[in-house]
């Protein structure tokens, strides 16, 4: 069994760790909090296909041996929780969920809905499960995972909506026919949520392997300068990387496709994306509470076009700290908007640093127009010329 | 009824279990509005926790207030799409006809107008939250109509029902949001098989950041081979229920 491209848990294999780990009792946690600006592809899913996300709990539940799993959905999505609860209602009918599911005793699972109520971090899955058993929102120490010390100390799976959707229409029509969509490391689809500059924003979903440009076409985006994919914590690409392919071999993505046409300001929406880590940092560790609320000011700073090529350097710096010395996700890839675009978008910034790169704050030559006006000479001599100067 | 039995009804319905003391909450301020320094307490006991571990809880997480917050609480996703969206002209627009400062509760306590970070109606946007309930493509109309149900102090249940409206916007459906699935048919094909799905594919569909950054966004977060359980990297035995 092979981690791919290098990185990650499996599902299989979490499911497998999970059903292996010594325990009383086993969860099934769907991850519905949706919290990466930009993403709404799990309310969607929710909406169109709750049969089909209970039900990948339910197959999850059968694997591992788990007999209690929760949805925790994100406060925003408060109105969701009644047609939840009424599908959960009609599936414990069904015999689909409660005791001895399909006749087969022994194979008893039930659901419950949680809200959470609007914390970024607790989509961070042992942030989740600290807000499950009621407490603050604050990612544990990894490891334990999860899967062997989770909700309640007890062996746990968590797993995203889109996840556990893929996994029931597995179950149903077979690994094979699931490998026959996509590409030879990716298989099935990936949901993409598109927002921003476009005719049509909404909902996509392609088979792994479709590349950045033909998404553009396909929802009608014109002249477009960038587009962020995975949300603020993902990537930053422009025109010359458009024919990359969406993919775990390449671009990797939770599903958030926010695109920016040549009018708009990449220095403005990074700013936006810093004032998000900031707001939703949780507090907990120095790198990430001071980092991003340094990364926030420094942002202000340049607008306010004071920044120097000081603060760029700065902004590095800062980014190499949080990355090694953060606790959690959210602090290691906080800084990630900034430094893609310092890098793909540098003169978004250096437009604002400008007048301070070509000091001094006021105009010496300009002061000298009224001498030149008097001794009526406007040959090079009687101009100021920094250059000249500092020769 | 009064408050603290209300709270106790709450209590109650969750069995007293502190575990389940973000619902508990959720659903008395449902009731009550806020949370108040003696429904926290009152809660505390209830559960059987130290009430700063209460108020821990409650203080932590954004749409928990501590303090009045007014009865109408409206919240503007701030995403950069909302923005793009004009979101920060309406949101001055309704404080002004509001006579508030953003952030701020009314003097006669009736609303407090804010932002919160992304709700996910972006593509359907500007959106906000009133009462943590979502309303979709907000405009200069609406926000004067909204305006006017505030001040009349027209319970939301009897606002217009298509702007609590959300669009599903499926442009293009693939075998996920296409298949139409009799409720049961996964399970019984997983039982006929004796359990796991192709583990090998589905490890494919693992859909999250664990695999982001991989390329380069620099580092993420990451559970390498070598952080999985032993029992977990060696050969997969058995499932026990086949
Ligand atoms: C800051 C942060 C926020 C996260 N938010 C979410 C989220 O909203 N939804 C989600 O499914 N996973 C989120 N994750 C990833 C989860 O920790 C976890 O990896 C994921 O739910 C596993 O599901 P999967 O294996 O099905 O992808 C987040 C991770 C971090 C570090
Ligand atoms: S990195 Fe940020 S969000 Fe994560 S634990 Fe530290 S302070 Fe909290």
């Amino acid at each position: 069994m092979r981690g791919r491209g290098g990185a990650g848990f499996t599902t299989g294999l979490k499911w497998e760790a999970c059903r292996n780990a010594p325990g009383k009792t086993r969860y099934v946690i769907c991850n519905a909090d949706e919290g990466e600006p930009g993403t709404f592809k799990d309310r969607v899913l929710l909406t169109r296909q709750p049969d089909l996300v209970f039900e990948g709990m339910t197959v999850a539940a059968y694997v591992t041996g788990a007999s209690k799993g929760y949805v925790y959905l994100r406060g925003e999505y408060r109105y969701l929780l009644e047609p939840l609860n009424a599908v959960l209602a009609r599936r414990r009918q069904d015999n689909l969920l409660g005791k001895g599911i399909l006749g087969r005793s022994g194979f008893d699972f039930e659901i419950e809905v949680h809200m959470g109520a609007g914390a970024y971090i607790c989509g961070e899955e042992s942030a989740l499960i600290e807000s499950l058993e009621g407490k603050r929102g604050v990612p544990r120490n990894r490891p334990p995972f999860p899967v062997t010390n989770g909700f309640l100390n007890q062996p746990t799976v968590v797993n995203n909506v889109e996840t556990l959707a893929a996994a029931a229409l597995i179950a149903a029509k077979g690994g094979d026919w699931f490998k026959s969509f996509g590409t030879a490391k990716s298989s099935g689809t990936k949901i993409l949520s598109i927002s921003g500059d476009c005719e049509r924003p909404g909902i996509y979903e392609y088979p792994f392997g479709v590349t950045v440009r033909q998404v553009l076409e396909e929802c009608g985006a014109k002249a477009t300068q960038a587009v962020q994919i995975s949300g603020p914590s993902g990537i930053c690409i422009g025109p010359d990387e458009f024919d990359r392919r969406i993919a775990f071999e390449d671009i990797p993505t939770a599903g958030s496709f926010m695109i920016f046409d040549i009018r708009r300001d990449i220095f403005e929406v990074v700013r936006n994306f810093i004032n998000f880590f900031a707001h939703e940092s949780c507090g907990f560790c120095t790198p990430c509470r001071v980092g991003t609320t340094l990364l926030k000011n420094m942002m202000e700073k340049i607008a306010a076009g004071h920044g120097t090529r000081y603060d760029l350097d700065e902004i590095y710096k800062l980014n190499r700290v949080m990355q090694s010395a953060a606790h959690c996700g959210l602090g290691h890839t906080a800084g990630n908007p900034l430094v893609h675009t310092l890098e793909k978008f540098r003169p978004a910034y250096e437009r604002r640093l400008k007048s301070l790169e070509f000091e001094p704050a006021f105009d010496l030559d300009a002061a000298l127009s009224q001498a030149r006006q008097m001794t009526r000479r406007d040959d090079s001599a009687a101009h100021f010329d920094s250059a000249q100067e500092n020769a | 009824m009064n408050n603290s039995d209300a709270i106790n009804d709450v209590l109650s319905r969750h069995g007293n279990n502190g575990t389940r003391l973000m619902q508990i909450l959720r659903e008395t301020q449902e009731g009550l509005g806020w949370l108040s320094p003696e429904t926290l307490s009152i809660i505390a006991a209830g559960i059987g926790w130290p009430r700063a571990k209460v108020e821990g809880t409650a203080g932590f997480y954004t749409f928990f207030h501590t303090k009045p917050m007014g009865k109408y609480r409206v919240l503007w996703s701030d995403n950069i799409t909302d923005r793009m969206l004009g979101n920060i002209e309406l949101m001055q627009a309704m404080c002004k006809a509001l006579w508030l400062e953003p952030g701020r509760i009314s003097e006669d306590g009736l609303v407090s107008v804010h932002t919160t970070s992304c709700t996910g109606m972006c593509d359907q946007g500007p959106a906000v939250l009133v009462n943590y309930r979502a309303i979709t493509r907000m405009t200069m109309e609406r926000v004067a109509e909204m305006v006017d149900l505030i001040r009349s102090k027209t319970p939301l249940d009897d606002w217009p029902a298509e702007w609590f409206v959300v669009e599903n916007n499926i442009r293009r459906a693939d075998m996920l949001l296409s298949y139409h699935l009799s409720p049961g048919d996964a399970l019984r094909a997983s039982l006929a098989r004796g359990a796991e799905p192709d583990i090998e594919t589905a490890s494919n569909e693992r859909s999250w950041r664990e695999a982001l950054h991989a390329g380069d966004a620099g580092r993420a977060p990451r559970l390498t081979k070598s952080s999985v359980p032993a029992c977990a990297a060696a050969a997969v035995p058995a499932s026990p229920l086949a």
